[in-house]
């Protein structure tokens, strides 16, 4: 059982500006396995699961670009109807409190990326409940 | 101490005050007899040269300010003879019709004399290599700071404004040992150094900054000198005095007026009477030894106060405090008074954000609305968008405590306002004057 890292980017609000960032990404060789945006009013917060974090978090911030890692559980969904419905309502029941969220397939199935209120205790009753959870290592 | 000058600069102030006094009566005749409007303004106010005995009859005279300067464009307040004139400078007239400013060639040796003195008050002598980063050309920044440099006896690498990574490698390569330019731009030369992995403190000799040009605060001194490793010396000038004139000494302590060139004056903004000993108010400037554009009792419209207590560096001549505001700069705010250079300092007391801001300010119906736009310090920045409304909260919440207005804080990328390499504009007023 392990959690994973995403590469938390800073982008003002400008047209062109995510272009600048996955360009970077692209660069570096980091393959975007899933991604997520949130708005605010002058910046948006991109979320990336990516399959090389180390080098695409270092050329970004070489570049100038405000960049931060998080901690979230990365849990492999069936890709079928009902495949969310399964680890939601697991969770719902677990008390995981889901602060946000986003998927993508890989290979077969699919990966829910999930950020939740309290990693650790999250993390032992998702695996008390028969979940896995994968890494980075499991990803890449 | 090292002195440029040590017989003027440690003079007492009755002797300061003695010359002061006999060049402002040779000023005053001088004007008299040869400038048409200073004449016309003196007959006005009722008051001869012959009634200038002591130096509190300064304040019988009419003042000037910015407007005279424009009005009589380009030149017709000049009182030297045209063929005495040897340069000539012109502010950028970004808030109004330009201001041309002549110079003799003693008016030039003033300003050099004045810079070298200022410039030894804090150990820059012959052996330093100083790179002038300030605009060279119409502006007086650049030009200023070069006579005054090779005055001293340094090397001078004048660089004048932009191309920042190749003036880092001059910066290392010549050796440079001091720069002069703006606060901002040197915080930009800083974080540009650092992405070519360049470190101040050991790559290069770099031991001081000469800053002026537009406001900035103790914190971002210290937020300079922490980050540098050198002292980051103030430095007060403008164009219509000639350029940049007077820093502080070692002793960062206020900056030294050089009262034999110089006579200071503070006074109300509103009533143009003088305040109190070390109260602030408006500044108002008299070269005395001006011989192309005569400044005699300028309001500057710089806001400060000034000490004739003696420095601890042993000097003697009037130390001027840090300006705190500027007369015009002033933003009125649902009719209170609101100084960018409050909000400035505001900033620089918050961790988790940087001193790069705008004020924008906009009519919502009737009322006016603030609106201050901050980078987010990079170590600060976290995923969790709450921890971040948190931070825009605790900003606001300080900012009104300081500033009694309501102000909307908006959170930016770092890197993403403007940075500014002459004059800082961060204020942007879109109200709609009715």
């Amino acid at each position: 059982m392990s959690t994973a890292k995403q590469l938390v980017v800073m982008v003002e609000n400008r047209v062109g500006r995510l272009a600048e960032v996955t360009g970077i990404i692209g660069e570096a060789g980091s393959n975007i396995l899933g991604f997520s945006i949130a708005e605010g009013e002058n910046f948006g917060i991109v979320r990336f699961m990516l399959d090389d974090l180390g080098s695409a978090y270092r050329l970004l911030k070489e570049r100038g670009h405000t960049v931060s890692c998080t901690d979230v559980l990365a849990i492999p969904m069936e890709d079928r109807p009902g495949g969310l419905h399964e680890v939601s309502s697991r969770c719902g029941e677990l008390g995981v409190n889901i602060v946000y969220a986003y998927a993508f397939r890989i290979g077969e199935g699919a990966v829910l990326v999930m950020k939740v209120d309290d990693l650790q205790k999250s993390l032992r009753a998702l695996k008390g409940a028969g979940f896995t959870t994968l890494s980075n290592d499991d990803l890449s | 101490m090292d002195c440029w000058n040590k017989k003027i600069e440690t003079l007492g102030r009755e002797d300061i005050e003695r010359m002061q006094l006999s060049s402002l009566k040779e000023l005053v005749a001088k004007l008299y007899e040869r400038s048409p409007c200073y004449h016309a303004r003196m007959r006005d106010s009722g008051i001869l040269p012959g009634d200038i005995r002591s130096l509190d009859d300064v304040r019988r005279l009419p003042t000037m300010t910015k407007t005279d300067l424009r009005d009589n464009y380009p030149d017709r307040l000049f009182i030297a003879e045209p063929e005495d004139i040897i340069r000539y400078h012109v502010s950028s007239g970004t808030t109004g019709k330009p201001t041309v400013v002549g110079y003799t060639r003693n008016d030039i040796e003033n300003w050099s004399e004045s810079l070298a003195r200022s410039f030894s008050s804090f150990g820059l002598g012959k052996r330093d290599v100083i790179q002038v980063s300030n605009g060279y050309g119409l502006f007086s920044g650049g030009l200023g700071m070069h006579y005054g440099a090779e005055k001293l006896g340094a090397a001078v690498v004048p660089a004048s404004t932009g191309g920042t990574k190749k003036q880092i490698d001059l910066i290392k390569d010549l050796s440079v040992t001091a720069i002069a330019c703006t606060p901002s731009y040197l915080v930009h030369m800083a974080e540009v150094a650092e992405g070519m992995g360049l470190d101040f403190r050991n790559d290069t000799r770099m031991r001081a900054a000469i800053l002026g040009a537009e406001p900035w605060s103790e914190n971002m001194r210290s937020h300079i000198e922490g980050k540098m490793g050198i002292k980051a010396q103030n430095c007060y000038g403008a164009s219509e005095l000639s350029g940049p004139l007077f820093t502080e000494c070692t002793e960062q302590d206020g900056i030294h007026i050089w009262g034999d060139l110089c006579l200071v004056e503070v006074v109300d903004p509103e009533t143009g009477e003088h305040v109190g000993d070390g109260e602030r108010g408006e500044l108002v400037f008299t070269m005395l030894r001006r011989e192309a554009l005569p400044i005699i009792r300028y309001r500057i419209g710089d806001l400060s106060e000034i000490t004739w207590e003696k420095c601890s560096c042993g000097r003697t001549h009037p130390r001027l405090q840090r300006v705190t505001g500027r007369v015009d700069d002033m933003i009125i705010i649902r009719g209170i008074n609101v100084f960018p250079s409050q909000v400035e300092h505001v900033l620089g007391e918050i961790d988790e954000v940087t001193q790069q801001y705008m004020i924008i300010v906009e009519s919502r119906g009737v009322m006016d609305n603030m609106a201050v736009q901050v980078e987010l310090d990079p170590k600060a920045f976290t995923d969790d968008i709450l921890a971040l409304r948190a931070i825009s909260s605790k900003v606001a919440k300080a900012l009104q405590e300081v500033l009694n207005v309501k102000v909307d804080v908006q959170l930016m990328e770092p890197g993403s306002l403007p940075r500014f390499e002459g004059k800082a504009k961060r204020v942007m007023d879109k109200r709609v004057m009715m």
